[in-house]
């Protein structure tokens, strides 16, 4: 994404006469990226869109606040980080009752979802990620897949890069081990 | 922690998922409808008018409805009836239906 772009975005995005089109311009450019943010956590394909429209509607209404302490993406990355981890509790507190555990539910989801096309392996894979904690596989996501820098997902997170490293290190030895207990 | 054995042994980086086609051009445009401020048509811009005018009418109807059936209902009183009837029967006694014609007419007995 270029980055260059979105900041000669941001003085329209302040003026309230050229704010629209320019957020337009905003989505047209990080959509992809924030979608698959969201797909990794949430895996099934109808959920990223309601997650992600629920990103976009509230960057919308919170633009006014918007100060530009950080970069425009990293903004909307924290909002939209936030939304999916919602997203999942609210999940989980519906799925509180239900003897089947959560993991499977999900699991089962992303099977029936006719835009997943994975095959054993990568099933395997997508259930030992999803046996780490919520926030453990968010940094999982980001480093492994996005290959974002620490750095950035600290800001993102507001978790400290030491702690960051330690999370990916101890994700990768659980997924690891847990790929290596199913064979 | 080796990285590089970690993906060779998880098949890279690939993810098993997709989207619709055109999903992210649709999105693009359904945000923008989203965020477009919605215009009223002039019927809704009349509304709270024809609201007004609707419920001043009603208790206008209301109204009239229930003063109606109060006068329907609850007979009409008057005091001075009895008196009234008393009076018109004692002149009736005092003339015959024959006096009353020749009083009408104009002649005297």
């Amino acid at each position: 994404m270029d980055n260059s772009r979105l900041d000669d975005l941001l003085p329209k995005l302040m003026d309230a006469r050229e704010r629209a089109g320019a957020f337009s311009s905003l989505v047209r450019l990080t959509q992809e990226r924030l979608y698959w943010h969201v797909r990794k956590m949430v895996l099934v394909h109808e959920d990223a869109n309601d997650v992600l429209q629920n990103t976009y509607m509230k960057a919308w209404r919170s633009l006014g606040s918007f100060r530009g302490e950080c970069q425009i993406y990293t903004w909307l990355y924290r909002i939209a980080t936030n939304e999916t981890l919602t997203f999942l509790a609210s999940q989980r507190m519906k799925n509180v009752s239900s003897p089947v555990d959560y993991e499977d539910v999900m699991l089962s989801r992303m099977e029936a979802d006719v835009y997943y096309e994975g095959e054993e392996m990568q099933r395997k894979f997508q259930r030992a990620v999803l046996s780490l904690p919520e926030k453990q596989r968010l940094v999982f996501n980001m480093r492994y897949y996005d290959e974002m820098k620490y750095e950035e997902i600290s800001e993102i997170t507001g978790t400290s890069v030491g702690a960051l490293k330690a999370s990916y290190h101890h994700a990768v030895r659980k997924i690891e081990q847990f790929v290596r207990d199913e064979d | 922690m080796d990285e590089k054995v970690f993906d060779m042994e998880m098949r890279g980086r690939e993810l098993p998922f997709s989207v619709p086609e055109g999903y992210f051009e649709r999105f693009a445009e359904e945000m923008e409808r989203s965020i477009a401020p919605q215009k009223r048509p002039v019927w809704a811009l009349a509304r709270p008018i024809f609201t007004a005018a609707a419920v001043f009418a009603g208790l206008i109807a209301v109204s009239y409805l229930v003063f109606t059936l109060q006068r329907g209902i609850v007979p009409q009183t008057d005091d001075y009836m009895p008196v009234r009837q008393e009076y018109a029967e004692i002149i009736a006694d005092q003339f015959d239906v024959l006096q009353l014609e020749d009083i009408l007419s104009g002649e005297e007995e």
